[in-house]
């Protein structure tokens, strides 16, 4: 199938961080998950995953594997056990694994499932109630995912902008305004506009979001007082939003500063 | 006996490490198909409270990635569907942490980014979804085709017609960038 134009490819190789997290999403994200840090990968819980999780787990996979073949029946009993009760069949009961099976376990094993918990879409879980806990296999505590379902707190005005990170909040503000202009809704604009400019004072879309508010104006049809903001906004920029802002609030050419 | 003891399944990976390999393309799924940025984090939660509590029947001989596509997508439709009547739209572009980059890279991106942006916007939600799994995150017409639902043929076609729609978009994009530019 033809692929796409090395100019677009090329675009959407430049959007991808856009869309990306960052490592610090995804350590929050893992802490909320209650998760702990894959063996091998580095701490702080930040993909990408490194290489060697996977050589990890290929390496658990095949100890597993050897335990199942060398214990041939209470191989069995290890897997049945292992790692989550859910794997079993309905009504099955889960064995306890053997210490000298337990010693050859990798240490960073699956947790234990929580079944107790509560499923997340509130549907029971038809086999939380016919299995029985797994046994704990290490001391320390084992991480269980947390549902808490709560969207983690935000600030009041977390909709669209929160001074503390700039470009993120900035463009979805900036493009707030550009999408309520677009749909002819220019008080919105405004509004959005005025509140980029507030809360980034010099941010990189401030000459946007002024044209946007200047646009937004005379879409009101505020007359000769838009038409003047219109003419100041000309005759000191002649930069990109220069013939946007003419159209729109129908400043004739002759209005362009001689030096242009 | 050996028949009313059948061989066990092979096990799934733990969650600490299907989070590892797949929390990333799981964020950018989400934020591809439409998620706010704000809501990233919560929706990507959701996908992998449902991960784990589905890994019991994952299959292990299912491609990983492809399992949590199809996932991610049902929790994004769900997503959707509650917040289609929010009035305030707002854009979904989000940018690394600033500091990371030098001020052109920082316009580059956020124009980049607001191209994308604005032409997933205007697909209908059928054609980004295909065109986000294929083109942004290479999976095959066949196996979009099997995440999505759809017919394979219905799968290639569109992921045509929308790769020529966004070559025109950025093609006028480029076009004004560089009547402005000159």
């Amino acid at each position: 199938m033809a692929e796409l134009e090395s100019q677009a490819k090329a675009l959407l190789e430049r959007a991808k961080p856009a869309f990306s997290p960052r490592p610090e999403d995804l350590a929050r994200l893992q802490e909320r998950l209650g998760l702990s840090d894959p063996p091998g990968g580095g701490g702080g819980g930040s993909p990408p995953p490194a290489a060697g999780l996977k050589t990890s787990w290929k390496l658990a996979a095949s100890l597993v594997v050897g335990a199942v073949l060398a214990g041939g029946a209470i191989g069995t009993s290890v897997l049945r056990s292992d790692p989550s009760p859910r794997a079993l069949g309905k009504g099955q009961v889960m064995a306890t694994k053997p210490d000298a099976v337990q010693r050859s376990m990798p240490t960073w094993h699956p947790r234990p499932w929580t079944l107790e918990q509560p499923a997340a879409d509130g549907i029971p879980d038809p086999l939380a109630n016919k299995v029985a806990p797994p046994t704990p296999r290490r001391a320390q505590p084992t991480p269980q995912v947390q549902n808490d379902r709560q969207p983690r707190e935000r600030p009041a005005e977390a909709q669209v902008a929160a001074p503390a990170s700039s470009l993120s909040e900035e463009l979805e503000l900036i493009t707030a305004a550009r999408r309520a202009l677009r749909a002819r809704h220019f008080t919105q604009t405004q509004d959005l506009a005025t509140r980029y400019r507030e809360e980034f004072p010099a941010g990189a879309f401030g000459e946007e979001a002024e044209v946007l508010s200047l646009v937004a104006e005379c879409g009101l049809a505020l007359g000769p007082q838009s038409q003047g903001a219109a003419r100041a906004y000309l005759e000191r920029s002649s930069g990109r939003f220069s013939q946007l802002v003419r159209h729109a609030c129908s400043v004739p050419p002759a209005a362009r500063p001689s030096g242009e | 006996m050996t028949a009313a003891n059948p061989l066990p399944r092979a096990i799934p990976p733990p969650l600490e490490v299907i989070y590892a390999e797949q929390a990333a393309f799981a964020w950018r799924t989400v934020r591809y198909l439409g998620v706010r940025a704000a809501d990233a984090e919560d929706v990507v939660h959701e996908v992998f409270i449902i991960v784990q509590r589905r890994l019991a029947d994952y299959d292990p001989g299912y491609p990983m990635k492809r399992w949590i596509a199809g996932i991610a997508r049902n929790v994004v439709l769900h997503y959707h569907r509650s917040t289609r009547r929010s009035a305030d739209r707002e854009a979904r572009a989000q940018a690394p942490s600033s500091e990371d980059l030098t001020p052109l890279d920082r316009v580059a991106l956020a124009e980049a980014a607001a191209v994308l942006e604005a032409f997933l916007e205007d697909l209908k939600p059928e054609q980004r979804e295909i065109f986000v799994l294929g083109e942004l995150e290479g999976f095959s017409s066949p196996e979009i085709a099997e995440i999505v639902g759809r017919n394979v043929n219905t799968v290639y076609s569109s992921l045509r017609s929308t790769r020529r729609l966004f070559e025109k978009a950025v093609a006028r994009h480029e076009a004004v960038r560089r009547r402005e530019g000159g």
